[in-house]
């Protein structure tokens, strides 16, 4: 799971400045220790040398207390611990010290009178105290580790700062690549380069996909003004063509006509004004702030007769006008899903010796239902759950799948539900459930 | 392979003094103590940096606050007749050289008894806790003797020894052979010297022929072995030498307790011999301890001039002078002129080595010598004067000074010894009681061939270190 580059830089930097601090800090001492330990104890031997050479000339002349002398200012440096000197089977200078103690160096030979193949004259013992090489090397490593934490921190200081830089022009970057936050001028203005670049690209994609945006939903109204201008425009041709029978009711039909014509009209208006103005959150798709209602029974009532003035073999049936319900849905548009609905009715039923269309209106506790019925050919299985989507019909060679995806949509805002039912060779129901206003 | 020839070919040795051989309990040259020195083995050695190391006593411990010395001896020791050398011989040499009150008898007068035990141990009892004692026995005067032994000057190997070499007599010529039995050290590569002596008792070098090898020679025998040589190329390379020459102020003279008799006699000593250095070119000495040992004080002229003295009339002044060494300074200085100035007379009393015991007898005022000291230490310079002044040190330094000088011969704090040793030095100058002379340079001449030990801090070369290339 991605985490922030804060946490990130805080879960992980820290704790490794740390460790490396106190890793590399005692390390070093250590290493320093060793290296001291060396050297002292190459130095202590030389000493050793050194002091038993000079106290060798007095062993052998008796000069006791020249010994003494020199084994005392000998003993005078901090690093002697004691020194113990034993000539023939007495011992001269003595150390009543615990040399069993804790970082004690000792060295001890035999004198010889001459050289090492000779009488042995005596022997000297001097334990040397390296106990402040191990402060020394507490003291050094604390000091090593306060250097590497301070050098940490001096370079925490550093990438912070960096750091912050690269998160304020991240957080510009995720605001204009998600759209999520508000986009001004300053958030396409960065401080790195390479993000600049970055964000130049992406507010370029942006307004191209802009366009692109607006031009696919212009194409999209304008095959939907289309698609549904044909069923009025059939209207009203036909009112204008059988003009001396029937008059009255032609005449009502071809005003709704043209009201519907109107309507699908004002929709294109609507779109432009859209175009002008901002953008809503889903794409340019309009969201009204409420929903409106009407009444279902008047609504179904003009789309059927206007369909079944079109129709020459059979006419649509409608059951339940007493079970008039106002849905939350709004007229035009309800009429536009069930004018679409109902022509697929008919276009199943175009093959079928004798068609049959019925609407039925059926009112329940939360919902209206209208359900379309026909004896067409049947949907398969496999075919229904893919209806609805854009671009997609049944059966229908000129099809273009607008008419149910629209449907579905618009329902959809309304809070409505679409169901479609059918079995091949028998027909089909599709059932609009409204909810009440 | 050695770089160094297996030599077979004898060599000559020089210089010898005309004394020798003789009785090493009669020997008081530095010359003769040399070639003592690859005849016979004291009982304890010293190395090149004149360090103390064990000769014929393989170890030692000292008991009873430094009163007692016990001297472990070795066994496999045997004198060139084939004897095994023991404990005995060694007291015998000991008491023998302090009974006939040798030269190194000054530096043996704490030594009270000398035991030789049935464990083949020496105990040599002290009256005083000496903290030089170790050093005075390492003398090669005091190299061990058969027990019994005497000198025989007519023997043609007159000494017995356990050293590198023997001292034979064949065709009337001396030589120093190697001596099988030897097991001291390492065996002498050169396995036969001729020893060539000095001209005469002045010290002179002869003509022919020239050493092969020559340590301790003087600056006045390099110069003249330098125009002998001739041809032949030689050389020659100054060695570590504590050698000086001094002037006392004699207890024989008539005029030993006057002050102001003193103070001018030695203050012209004082010019004369300032004058005599420089002109040739010599270290002036500061005192009786050389440099380079412990009690060496860096000391100004103490002279008076010649005109803060109210001199009415002139007085004799006799002067002693040991040996030849200072003849070259008497030729080069005026000394009589010098002498006038101070008021006085000079009466030049020329005395043998032979002749410095009976010394007194010559009732000098003033004692000149050279010498080289007897070892290492402050004591090796001061416990000889008695040889020449005839009276014990301590009598004559007076008793504020002797004690000082007890207190320094048994001080085992080595500064406070050499600070000691400095104040009496010091005290015998401001007294005047001696008038230092200048460094004696010593140098090793030999053929280039010849590679030695070359300068070390031990007395006396040795001869089984010098090779052939």
């Amino acid at each position: 799971m991605p985490v922030s580059i804060n946490r990130y830089f805080l879960k992980i930097f820290i704790p490794v400045a740390i460790l490396f601090s106190i890793v590399a800090g005692t390390y070093s001492g250590w290493n320093d220790f060793n290296n001291s330990i060396d050297s002292r104890i190459n130095t202590q031997n030389l000493v050793f040398e050194s002091f038993a050479s000079s106290i060798k000339q007095p062993l052998l002349q008796g000069s006791f207390i020249e010994v003494k002398i020199r084994t005392n200012e000998l003993s005078k440096h901090s690093q002697i611990y004691c020194i113990e000197i034993s000539p023939a089977m007495d011992i001269l200078v003595s150390c009543n010290k615990d040399l069993a103690a804790g970082n004690i160096y000792i060295v001890e030979e035999d004198l010889h009178f001459g050289d090492i193949n000779s009488k042995v004259l005596g022997h000297i013992k001097i334990a040397f105290d390296n106990s402040d090489l191990v402060t020394e090397v507490i003291r050094k490593s604390a000091k090593n580790i306060l250097g590497f934490l301070a050098l940490a921190t001096l370079l925490f200081l550093a990438l912070s700062t960096g750091f912050s830089r690269i998160k304020t022009d991240l957080d510009k970057l995720v605001v204009l690549a998600t759209g999520h936050g508000k986009v001004t001028s300053a958030v396409s203005h960065f401080s790195i380069s390479e993000f600049d670049s970055i964000g130049k690209r992406i507010i370029s994609q942006i307004e191209i996909s802009k366009r692109e945006w607006e031009a696919k939903v212009a194409i999209d109204m304008a095959n939907q003004v289309a698609h549904d201008i044909r069923a009025p425009l059939t209207a009203l041709g036909i009112a204008i063509n059988e003009r001396s029978e029937h008059s009255e009711e032609k005449q009502n039909l071809a005003i709704q006509a043209i009201e519907r014509i109107s309507v699908i009209a004002e929709d294109l208006l609507v779109y432009s004004r859209i175009k002008s103005g901002e953008f809503s959150k889903d794409n340019g798709i309009t969201q009204t702030s409420t929903t409106p209602s009407c009444e279902v029974v008047s609504c179904v009532s003009t789309i059927v007769n206007e369909k079944n003035l079109t129709l020459k073999r059979s006419k649509i049936l409608i059951d339940g006008l007493e079970n008039s319900c106002e849905v939350l849905a709004e007229v035009n548009s309800l009429q536009r899903v069930l004018s679409n609905i109902i022509e697929n009715a008919i276009d199943a039923t175009s093959k079928v010796e004798v068609p049959r269309v019925q609407v039925s209106i059926r009112k329940y506790a939360l919902v209206c239902e209208i359900s379309i019925l026909d004896n067409g050919c049947g949907i398969p299985e496999e075919i229904i759950s893919s209806l609805g989507r854009k671009g997609v019909s049944f059966d229908k060679p000129n099809g273009n799948g607008l008419g149910l995806y629209h449907a579905r949509e618009k329902l959809r805002e309304w809070s409505s539900d679409l169901e479609i039912s059918s079995a091949v060779g028998v027909g089909t129901i599709a059932r609009i459930k409204l909810k009440l206003a | 392979m050695s770089l160094y020839a297996n030599s077979q070919e004898i060599k000559n040795y020089g210089y010898v003094p005309l004394t020798f051989p003789r009785d090493p309990a009669n020997v008081n040259l530095f010359a003769e103590h040399i070639v003592l020195g690859q005849i016979l083995e004291p009982v304890v050695d010293t190395d090149t940096l004149g360090n103390v190391t064990p000769g014929v006593a393989e170890s030692w411990v000292f008991e009873d606050a430094g009163l007692t010395i016990k001297l472990k001896i070795r066994n496999d020791r045997h004198f060139s007749n084939g004897v095994k050398l023991t404990a005995r011989d060694v007291k015998y040499t000991i008491d023998r050289m302090i009974e006939k009150k040798s030269q190194s008898s000054n530096f043996l007068k704490s030594v009270k008894q000398v035991i030789a035990t049935e464990t083949n141990d020496v105990i040599i009892k002290l009256s005083e806790a000496n903290v030089a004692i170790l050093k005075a026995l390492s003398r090669d005067q005091l190299g061990i003797v058969p027990n019994g032994w005497v000198f025989d000057k007519d023997s043609k190997e007159p000494f017995v020894g356990t050293g590198p070499y023997n001292l034979k007599e064949i065709d009337n010529l001396w030589y120093l052979i190697e001596n099988e039995k030897y097991v001291g050290g390492k065996k002498p590569f050169i396995k036969k010297w001729r020893l060539i002596y000095l001209f005469d008792q002045d010290g002179n070098i002869p003509k022919t022929p020239v050493p092969d090898y020559a340590p301790a020679i003087t600056y006045f025998a390099k110069n003249a072995l330098e125009k002998t040589s001739g041809p032949r190329q030689l050389k020659y390379l100054e060695q570590v030498s504590f050698a000086q020459t001094s002037a006392w102020w004699h207890p024989s003279g008539k005029n030993f307790k006057s002050l102001e008799f003193r103070t001018r006699a030695m203050s012209f000593i004082e010019q004369a011999l300032s004058l005599g250095t420089e002109k040739l070119k010599l270290e002036r000495a500061t005192g009786v301890i050389p440099k380079g040992v412990s009690g060496y004080v860096d000391f100004d002229a103490r002279g008076v001039p010649p005109k803060q003295f109210a001199v009415k009339k002139l007085s004799s002044l006799k002067i002693g002078l040991v040996g030849s060494i200072f003849d070259d300074i008497l030729a080069s200085v005026e000394f009589a002129t010098i002498a006038k100035r101070y008021g006085f007379t000079l009466e030049i009393i020329k005395i043998q080595p032979n002749e410095i015991k009976n010394i007194g007898e010559k009732k000098i005022d003033i004692v000149c010598a050279g010498w080289a000291g007897g070892f290492n230490d402050p004591e090796g310079f001061i416990a000889l004067l008695p040889t020449y002044l005839g009276e014990e040190f301590p009598e004559y330094i007076g008793e504020r000074l002797s004690l000082e000088y007890t207190k320094g011969r048994i001080e085992q704090n080595w500064t406070t010894r050499g600070e000691i040793f400095k104040n009496i030095n010091s005290e015998l100058r401001k007294t005047q009681l001696m008038v230092p002379g200048w460094k004696i340079p010593f140098f090793i001449s030999g053929s280039p061939k010849l590679v030695s030990e070359e300068a070390s801090f031990r007395y006396t070369p040795r001869l089984q270190s010098v090779k052939e290339k």
